[in-house]
């Protein structure tokens, strides 16, 4: 009997130091937070800023609205969603959504400001000059046909003109609604070592 | 009950200076240890994907100019390593900061030139701007992924000095600190057994205070981006070591503190 009480003795009076410990450890982290609200504040806010979000919607169902003409989901920068081909001249390439080197090293990229196929405004999209890509672009012809082919639909477009422009020159590639016309170019020479300001450019507009 | 004051008010000041002991001693221990962030660069396998990372950006280049393929002739990963040991032996060390990019740019012409000649050709005065160009482009983004910022690795290494410089004087007066208040909390328990039970709660505390740290501080710093998401992922991991080493010292003080208040109490206790 003496023994259980000593027991409960001692269970009683660990668990109040336990919660002691508790209370002191709490004053401490309040002390230090009214002490430093200001700096611990700001530092909380700069993490914010500088982390990424991880509530990224992966929208892999990429719809056309036909009656407002507008995609009711776009696909996520860097993934694929169309194919590009020219039978003509033998091209026939992936097309991703975004225009930065990494992606362009696996394919064609589109302008990420530009309307997608379908839309009724202007497309722009880009590719390297190498023989796996668009090489052989400027060897199209007016009148050829190009088809791209998206999980949403497959159009046809007719070039219609072909240009060699100054990549400073935007204007030469702008961008509108009113009409879908597709752009596509490349770097011209495409045979050129180094870093070339041209662009050779096609300009297709869709098939009614 | 003044004596209980006095107790409770060391303990207070005991568990302050233990925590602030327990966070001077891990940081020493990592972040201001060069073998240790070369053993996390060497787990984290950071020299490769520093080195892929750069192949890709190169690659970004030479595609445009039908040097596909080539881009491990102009980069290896040996020099990608020992730039990043000399950027590190920079910050520790104070050595001098030396990323040779001559070696990259000779490599760079060597395959045009090659090119050129495959093609029985030689290089048009535009073209041998533009080659001048691509190198430089080439050179800078890789000193780029090397060092991210040179304003940044410059205050890291003088604050890493500055710490570096009073860190054993730092740890020293803090452990002078502890001593005395554990020996002042002795005085003032005047029985050994509240003083094992006082030290116990202590210890416990500062247990307390650091899973706090690891429950609400540690969540915040998983998603942190710095400049790229290599030099992030790095980042991360070493917060996410420190946060273990810190967790675990005092898991262990945790418990040898409950262990310290049971003894204490017991004996106590028994007296009684």
């Amino acid at each position: 009997m003496l023994n259980q009480l000593k027991k409960k003795g001692v269970l009683k009076a660990t668990i109040f130091e336990i919660i002691v410990a508790f209370i002191c450890s709490s004053l401490i982290i309040g002390l230090f937070f009214f002490i430093f609200y200001s700096p611990i504040k700001e530092t909380f806010q700069i993490i914010d800023i500088v982390s990424e979000k991880s509530n990224k919607k992966v929208l892999k169902d990429v719809k056309l609205n036909l009656e407002t003409k507008n995609l009711e989901s776009y696909p996520e920068y860097g993934t694929k969603y169309a194919t590009l081909s020219i039978p003509s001249v033998n091209i026939e390439q992936p097309v991703y959504y975004g225009d930065d080197n990494e992606t362009l090293k696996y394919g064609v990229g589109q302008y990420i400001a530009s309307y997608f196929p379908g839309e009724g405004g202007s497309i722009l999209y880009m590719g390297h000059n190498t023989s796996n890509m668009l090489r052989n672009l400027p060897n199209v012809s007016l009148g050829d046909e190009i088809i791209v082919t998206t999980n949403y639909g497959t159009y046809h477009y007719t070039i219609e003109d072909t240009k060699i422009i100054k990549d400073t020159e935007l204007d030469k590639v702008p961008i509108k609604r009113e009409g879908e016309v597709l752009m596509i170019y490349t770097c011209y020479p495409t045979t050129t070592v180094v870093y070339t300001p041209y662009r050779f450019v096609v300009y297709a507009s869709l098939k009614k | 009950m003044t004596r209980k004051i006095l107790i409770r008010s060391n303990q207070f000041l005991l568990i302050l200076s233990t925590t602030i002991l327990l966070l001077a001693i891990i940081i020493s221990i990592t972040i201001l240890n060069k073998k240790y962030i070369l053993s996390i660069l060497e787990r984290n396998d950071y020299y490769n994907e520093v080195y892929y990372d750069s192949l890709s950006t190169i690659e970004g280049y030479t595609i445009q100019v039908g040097l596909t393929g080539e881009e491990e002739k102009i980069l290896t990963k040996e020099k990608v390593t020992n730039d990043i040991k000399n950027l590190i032996n920079y910050i520790y060390d104070n050595q001098e900061l030396k990323i040779d990019t001559k070696s990259l740019s000779n490599n760079i012409e060597e395959l045009i030139q090659n090119k050129l000649r495959e093609n029985n050709r030689s290089a048009t005065q535009e073209e041998l701007i533009g080659i001048t160009n691509l190198k430089k482009q080439i050179t800078d983004s890789y000193e780029d992924k090397i060092l991210y910022s040179k304003k940044y690795i410059l205050k890291i290494r003088d604050t890493y000095h500055k710490l570096s410089k009073y860190q054993k004087k730092v740890l020293f007066l803090l452990s002078c600190i502890e001593f005395f208040f554990i020996a002042s909390l002795q005085l003032v328990s005047k029985s050994f057994k509240v003083f094992l039970k006082t030290l116990g709660s202590t210890l416990l505390s500062t247990f307390f205070i650091t899973l706090s740290t690891k429950i609400f501080i540690q969540p915040k710093l998983q998603h942190i981006v710095i400049f790229s998401s290599i030099l992030s992922k790095l980042a991360i991991t070493i917060t996410n070591a420190i946060f273990k080493i810190l967790f675990v010292t005092s898991s262990i003080l945790g418990i040898f503190g409950l262990l310290l208040i049971i003894i204490g109490v017991a004996k106590i206790n028994k007296k009684v």
